[in-house]
């Protein structure tokens, strides 16, 4: 796998952590 | 016992509201009851509000007559019930005590009530209490710029972000030698402000609420993410971490000199770009919209409103540093190429910021006269004057900067860089009046019913006649003071003579925050002269007072009066 895949992927990955995050800020808000 | 019993129907009102209506935290029930006597000393005082309460920022006194604390202890939380918060008390003589609370809302707006309970059998007169006053907002200074500087970093960050990825990314192929790098310094830079910014604001905040100085970060770090605002705040310092880390790796990994992204940065775009929309819902989550119901509604606008000041925002800034950075040479080719696609993309983002604003306003604002009537309206007339300002000067750049640039004017970068400069400054300055805007609690629903209003008359004794055709009506309120017995009288007159045998009904509405309407029957002294004497202003404020007046044999009408009462 090359390296600029590997980075891509970290940014996919950063993307599901901020979407965790914020889809459990809005489960506890409603 | 008059004032028992209208504190027992404020209780009650207060118990009918429908919480859904209220956007901040209501007190639903107490144990023991308000303005009742029992006969036990409670061991506790048991407060139910309409939300989850974080024991940790919660106030509760509890004093006597001669104002000493009964409390033995700090609120906590009742187990398995969060709206709830139990505040432990000493074993209590026969007397009167006064419950003063204060808790946050989930929005972070400071909340506070009092009552009244007596323990007997013989508790004595009913003695003067003084309520404490806590003069605490959400406003102070140092509050509203910790968060406009977290909006313009977050807001600016993601705009600059879109502009280098998005925007500008051609130009490096249209202009040889162009470099993207300044555009990345400034993403760095607004992120770093704005990962500063969102701590410093949160430990703010939870100073003010818990009462303490912001340096005593031993005790106000602990508990900075026990409210659900702090929460979702430093939720949005990760989120905004997460933003650096895919920003930068889609940077990282862009090709702007290729005309075609490969897959690895088709990958890591959207990536980034989800990202940053992740960090749009927070705020939107900590303020109003997260509280407004239809949530379903108000929470997509707010996303979509700060989505589209991003893109507006961060996009300036952005052009001004290309302005900055092309050097002279280049500087017109440049702005030639970027300034037509932004221009596009900006003027998309503003309809949608006025499409979505329109809509907030829509359903934040009871009344039209809200705007000019409340701190919250004026604030809002604020933020849409300096809005219009820098839509004049973005029209002015699309009609007459554009054309030039494509023609290549020599002059028209230097026109291009002030109208942007002004422009930002009046973007920056309304986002400062939307911090102070959502730091403003919305105006209370109460106003809509408060219309046609009459005369405005407090504060001070209020002795006023008011026509309605062919009935003239003469009000008194003495004193208009609040939390004390008031004379409230209506004389009904036709044509100079009273009019005996009238149905008169008083609704009483607190217009500066939400609170139950309370309604009493007057009752007729002499012909024509009707009158009570109630504590209905519970407290300081402005008050809608409605006559609801039915003649014998004539037809109901309403005579509405908007009342200040003193301390």
């Amino acid at each position: 796998m090359s390296a600029r895949l590997v980075i891509a992927l970290v940014a996919v990955a950063a993307a599901a952590a901020a979407w965790v995050i914020a889809l459990d800020a809005l489960r506890q808000t409603l | 016992m008059r004032r028992t019993a209208l504190l027992t129907a404020v209780a009650a009102a207060a118990l009918a509201l429908p919480a859904a209506a209220w956007a901040h935290a209501a007190l639903l029930r107490t144990v023991p009851e308000a303005s009742r006597t029992i006969n036990t000393p409670p061991p506790e005082v048991r407060l139910t509000y309409s939300e989850p309460i974080a024991p940790r920022f919660a106030i509760v006194s509890v004093t006597d007559a001669a104002g000493q604390q009964v409390t033995s202890g700090q609120p906590t939380g009742a187990p398995g019930s969060p709206q709830t918060i139990v505040t432990p008390l000493k074993r209590v003589p026969e007397g009167w005590y006064l419950v003063f609370w204060r808790v946050i809302s989930a929005d972070g707006h400071p909340v506070r009530g009092a009552f009244i309970f007596a323990v007997g059998p013989n508790p004595g007169p009913q003695p003067q209490f003084r309520v404490p006053s806590l003069s605490e907002t959400a406003t102070t200074t140092r509050l509203l710029v910790s968060r406009w500087l977290v909006f313009l970093s977050v807001l600016s960050a993601l705009g600059l972000f879109v502009l280098r990825a998005l925007i500008a990314r051609p130009v490096v192929r249209a202009v040889r030698g162009t470099s993207l790098r300044p555009l990345n310094v400034a993403l760095a830079v607004a992120v770093a402000v704005a990962l500063v910014a969102i701590p410093v604001y949160v430990l703010l905040a939870t100073a003010q609420f818990t009462l303490r100085s912001f340096w005593d970060l031993g005790a106000i770090v602990p508990v900075a993410r026990d409210s659900s605002f702090g929460r979702d705040f430093l939720d949005l310092e990760l989120v905004v971490a997460l933003f650096a880390v895919a920003a930068g790796a889609a940077l990282f990994v862009d090709r702007p000199e290729r005309e075609h992204r490969s897959v690895v940065e088709l990958l890591a775009l959207p990536a980034a770009l989800a990202t940053g929309a992740a960090a749009l819902l927070l705020p939107a989550l900590a303020g109003h919209a997260g509280q407004k119901s239809p949530r379903g509604l108000s929470l997509p606008l707010d996303v979509f409103h700060l989505g589209a000041v991003a893109v507006w925002l961060g996009g300036l800034i952005g052009l001004l540093v290309l302005w900055l950075s092309a050097g002279r040479a280049r500087r017109s080719a440049v702005l030639a190429d970027v300034v037509p696609r932004f221009s596009a993309v900006a003027f998309c983002s503003v309809l949608l910021l006025i499409g979505t604003g329109t809509g907030q306003a829509l359903l934040e604002l009871p009344t039209v006269a809200s705007l000019w009537q409340t701190s919250y309206g004026q604030a809002l007339l604020w933020k849409i004057g300096l809005l219009a300002g820098a839509l004049a000067l973005a029209g002015v750049n699309l009609a007459r900067t554009k054309p030039r640039l494509e023609a290549g004017d020599a002059s028209a970068p230097q026109l291009l860089r002030r109208l942007v400069q002004g422009e930002i400054v009046l973007v920056v300055a309304a986002l400062f009046a939307a911090a102070v805007l959502s730091s403003l609690a919305p105006p209370s629903s109460a106003l809509a019913k408060v219309q046609n209003v009459a005369a405005r008359v407090g504060p001070g004794p209020v002795a006023t006649t008011v026509s309605k055709s062919p009935y003239k009506l003469r009000v008194q309120v003495t004193p208009n003071r609040a939390a004390v017995p008031n004379a409230f009288s209506l004389t009904l007159t036709r044509n100079g003579k009273p009019v005996p045998g009238a149905e008169v009904i008083t609704k009483f509405d607190m217009l500066d925050m939400q609170m139950g309407e309370q309604s009493f029957r007057l009752r007729e002294q002499r012909p024509g002269v009707f009158s009570k004497s109630a504590p209905a202003l519970v407290m300081v404020g402005h008050w809608g007072l409605q006559f609801e007046v039915t003649p014998p044999g004539g037809k109901p009408f309403v005579v509405t009066l908007l009342d200040k009462a003193s301390g």
